[in-house]
């Protein structure tokens, strides 16, 4: 099925397009990513809607659109977003392998401060997984770290 | 046979005009179905681009179209029917600077075991988006 022009479109009608037209993609890939020394490690799990727009392509805005946001949001007098029409009116980028998708997905939703650093000191503060080598039960979930196995 | 409907207004049966995006505006515009219990699963949502793990009854929910501000609303129910009457489980969303316009921390707890994670959970999110 190819993507109607969606330039100028919300992304939330195209959101909605991709949820009646295309089918959830599943990703066996997972994120892991230290933020602070005082919690735990989090785990980034794709949403199987979204993977479908970025496997399809000319639906999601580029990522950088998000980190324009992000910074209108970070100043201390925002009260509301006035530059929302970035997300709509920027061209969408192209169809994304599943490995591009995650990358994307990494910019997005993982803090700057992890993934623009993710391999520098001692340890890495990131790795990209299979749910499968993930903990299968919850025990002591909230200790879980970043192996230092995986150390460089 | 497809269709489209154009109207700027909808009249109810009380002959009173309401306006389309009163409606549209109106519609829940996130939600999601996930497990938290084992490997944390996302099983159908709409407006997510990715759900967190971020510990023991702690989901964080990335939209993929953002909020136009801070002021939206969730609602939330859990889907696991062998919680017990008197393992009330209890949710909460953090305003504490973990919710902005494009993530909200979800939170449960059970007054058993505290944190706890849920086999099912249910959250639907209304407010205006960016």
């Amino acid at each position: 099925m190819n993507t109607p022009d969606f330039k100028g479109t919300h992304l939330w009608d195209r959101l909605c397009w991709a949820k009646e037209n295309l089918e959830p993609v599943q990703s066996d890939y997972r994120v892991v990513y230290e933020d602070s020394i005082d919690e735990c490690a989090k785990i980034l799990v794709p949403d199987p809607n979204w993977m479908a727009c970025a496997l399809q392509g000319g639906i999601l805005p580029p990522v950088w659109v998000y980190h324009e946001l992000a910074k209108d949001e970070a100043q201390p007098d925002f009260k509301k977003h006035t530059r929302g029409y970035l997300l709509h009116e920027t061209e969408p980028v192209g169809a994304m392998t599943e490995e591009e998708a995650i990358e994307y997905l990494i910019m997005k939703d993982c803090p700057q401060s992890v993934w623009q650093t993710w391999d520098e000191g001692n340890r890495p503060k990131m790795v990209i997984c299979k749910k499968e080598q993930l903990p299968q039960t919850r025990e002591w979930r909230n200790a879980w770290r970043i192996s230092d196995e995986l150390a460089a | 046979m497809a269709g489209k409907i154009i109207a700027d207004t909808i009249e109810t049966g009380a002959g009173a005009d309401i306006s389309t995006s009163y409606v549209v505006n109106g519609s829940a515009k996130a939600w999601n179905v996930h497990t938290q219990a084992g490997t944390y699963v996302l099983h159908d949502s709409l407006n997510m681009s990715s759900l967190g793990d971020v510990g023991n009854g702690r989901s964080q929910f990335n939209w993929a179209s953002s909020f136009d501000s801070v002021y939206y609303s969730a609602t939330v129910g859990v889907g696991e029917y062998n919680i017990r009457y008197l393992n009330i489980p209890a949710f909460g969303v953090s305003t504490n600077g973990n919710k902005t316009t494009a993530v909200l921390l979800f939170h449960s707890q059970t007054t058993a075991n505290g944190d706890d994670d849920m086999l099912e959970n249910n959250v639907t999110i209304h407010g205006d988006l960016a």
